[in-house]
């Protein structure tokens, strides 16, 4: 084919990485369960990302000032179809990896629509990411994230359709606090974090067209994209799609990691505090955020005990309801 | 058999893994082999499906040690570290894999960790090597003599990463610090002391510890950092040893990786950095040098790959080698025991 993608099905596969807070609807899961995994089939599931930018008011809910981040989505130019550019697909590893030609957009109120149909299918979801229901369960989304004038502290959202998502912790384990749970933890709510997730979903056509526009509907931008042989780590060649969408901290945020280092997390994710602007309490609960925390700080990953083995990104988020959304 | 074979299709080919490349361990896949005792590795994590990867997948035995004690604090831990450290051995060696899970959500269980550690030596084989990339702040209580008689009684290598919270800081990981084990730091891809490996008195060896390729999920490789990757570069290495000469003792074979490993790193940092390091042969960033598994083999091994000898199988192998193996047994010649400053 002249777009270089081969016969047979081809591979979407999108990072989501950073500060990404991932609500899912899935009547099936009792996250009240101490051994629940964060895994299960979603109804819908759907990415969010605040908006961390530095023109954000940077002091949280507790008082404490967060480190701006910048949310984006970047293309590799390999998979853009508009005729030959001639440039090779980037690597492609755990992480999505390097192309050398990017096209980044940087997420300003916006809806980004892989063109696959919004949560038309089941998304098989296992992530290895903190989850509010364990650890805050007095606290729920904030109104109107799916509006067409949402809240002005969401940055960007998402709906997945099919496919598979997953995030891997690995090395460190993560505590969070339960100052915002309705009674105590009997045990600490900790594990591996994940920095990361990766969705993957099988297409049949090569070409597919990604659509980013205001919450409103305004400002379209479409993205022509096509599958290109992409070989892996692995050895192997599939015929790809690859996109990265992040929310990082505006210290080389495109994690062009040949050239500079890369923040990780060190002992703690202070980071996390900004996923607390897309939730607040119940509001059957009557209070607010001062009121449950009292002196205390937002819950963020803290590093349990001393552990000097392994990274991780800045963290992100879920939580799971029985309740469409 | 090459030690990449039991792996498939999804091994990194030649020239994907500077790692590989640049420690020679493709040199190894000529090594003839005699025992084959299992590397061990105490890490934490389940796996989360890592450790169902082909490379791991008909060679891995999994042992969730939280099981192993009433009551149980804290739930299974589910994360990739285990399985990440496991490829990393995996594709330098054919060895079997034994994952003692240590891990659970209350920390990183020093009880559980003896526990493993006395499941070592009663083991039957007993690993040749035992890999720890896991560490704590202080001494684990019952864990120095066990790790004692694996070296000393038992003939197992205890190989341990350093840690990764930085250069010149006041913490010194256990067990890393502890006599007889092989404390590994990290190098980069530069050959130069990998930034956050943790520096000590203590350091014997260092291994690539960059952009390692290694197994992150159930159906893909991708790359980690750390010394806890460079530590099973070390433990691979070990194994390839034992396995070609099973005389060897951990003493012997700590020896003979430090003698032969390539130094001059801390010659080519900047100053400032290389006056702290004050290289004399032995550095506290990389301890004796990088790892050279070809270098590393010639002289613990002593093979002449062009002249094969069949050796005499040692007192545990059955009398009849399994195959035409054919080892040389000849120690390293005594000129090579000098080190290499």
């Amino acid at each position: 084919m002249s777009n270089g993608a081969g016969a047979g099905p081809i591979t979407l596969r999108v990072e989501f990485s950073g500060l990404c807070f991932y609500m899912i609807h899935d009547p099936e899961r009792n996250t009240a369960d101490p051994e629940d995994r964060n895994r299960g089939m979603a109804k819908k599931f759907a990415i969010l990302m605040p908006d961390a930018r530095k023109t954000r008011h940077p002091v949280h809910a507790d008082g404490y000032a967060g480190d701006p981040h910048v949310g984006y989505v970047r293309f590799d130019l390999a998979n853009l179809d508009l005729g030959d550019t001639g440039v090779a697909p980037g690597i492609v590893e755990d992480d999505v990896g390097r192309p050398r030609n990017e096209i980044i957009h940087r997420f300003d109120g916006e809806v980004l629509d892989f063109g696959l149909g919004d949560g038309q299918v089941d998304v098989k979801y296992d992530l290895g990411l903190p989850s509010f229901n364990k650890f805050a369960d007095t606290l729920r989304p904030i109104d109107r994230l799916f509006d067409a004038a949402p809240p002005s502290d969401l940055l960007m959202r998402t709906v997945l359709s099919d496919g598979e998502i997953s995030a891997t912790g690995s090395g460190k384990i993560w505590a969070l606090r339960d100052k915002l749970n309705g009674k105590p933890n009997a045990d600490p709510y900790a594990n591996q974090f994940a920095g990361y997730s990766v969705w993957n979903r099988t297409l049949q056509d090569p070409r597919l067209t990604v659509t980013i526009r205001k919450f409103d509907g305004t400002a379209v931008a479409r993205i022509p994209l096509k599958a290109v042989p992409v070989r892996g780590l692995d050895g192997d060649v599939k015929s790809m799609i690859t996109i990265k969408v992040a929310n990082l901290c505006s210290d080389n945020p495109l994690e062009w990691r040949d050239d500079f280092a890369v923040r990780t997390v060190d002992k703690e994710d202070k980071d996390f505090k900004w996923l607390y602007r897309l939730m607040e309490p119940q509001k059957a609960l009557r209070t607010d955020y001062a009121t449950l925390l009292g002196q205390s700080q937002l819950p963020y990953p803290e590093q349990l005990g001393v552990q000097a083995f392994g990274d991780e990104d800045c963290i992100g988020g879920s939580f799971t309801t029985p309740t469409p959304f | 058999m090459s030690p990449f074979s039991g792996s498939s299709a999804a091994v990194p080919q030649s020239g994907d893994d500077w790692a590989i490349e640049q420690t020679h361990f493709t040199s190894a896949s000529a090594m003839p082999g005699m025992t084959n005792r299992p590397v061990a590795l105490i890490d934490v994590g389940d796996g989360n499906g890592g450790l169902d990867h082909p490379l791991l997948r008909d060679r891995t035995t999994y042992v969730e040690m939280r099981l192993k004690r009433t009551p149980i604090e804290g739930y299974q831990l589910h994360g990739a570290h285990a399985a990440e450290v496991a490829g990393v051995i995996a594709q330098r060696c054919d060895a079997k894999l034994i994952v003692y899970d240590i891990g659970t959500t209350a920390g990183w269980d020093e009880e559980l960790f003896v526990l493993a550690l006395q499941d070592i030596i009663n083991r039957d084989p007993r690993p040749a090597v035992v890999n720890i990339s896991v560490g704590w702040g202080q001494e684990v209580p019952g864990a120095a003599a066990l790790i004692r008689d694996c070296i000393e009684k038992y003939g197992i290598s205890v190989v341990v990463a350093m840690g990764d919270d930085g250069a010149f800081t006041d913490i010194d990981w256990y067990p890393a610090t502890q006599s007889g084990v092989i404390a590994v730091a990290g190098t980069d891809t530069n050959d130069l002391p990998l930034a956050d490996s943790d520096t000590g008195k203590h350091v014997w060896i260092a291994a690539p510890g960059q952009d390692i390729i290694t197994v992150v999920a159930k159906d893909e490789l991708g790359t980690r950092n750390g010394t806890s990757f460079a530590a099973a570069q070390v433990s691979a290495a070990v194994w390839h040893a034992m396995r070609s000469n099973s005389g060897l003792t951990p003493a012997k074979i700590k020896q003979a990786l430090g003698d032969s490993a390539v130094n001059g790193q801390a010659d080519k940092l900047p100053h400032g950095l290389r006056e702290k390091v004050q290289d004399t042969g032995w550095n506290i960033a990389v301890g004796k040098g990088r790892l050279d598994v070809a270098k590393f083999l010639d002289d613990v091994v002593g093979v002449v790959r062009s002249q094969p000898v069949v050796v005499k199988l040692a007192d545990s192998q059955p009398t009849t080698p399994p195959g035409d193996f054919t080892v040389p047994p000849s120690p390293r010649s005594p000129d090579s025991q000098a080190p290499r400053l």
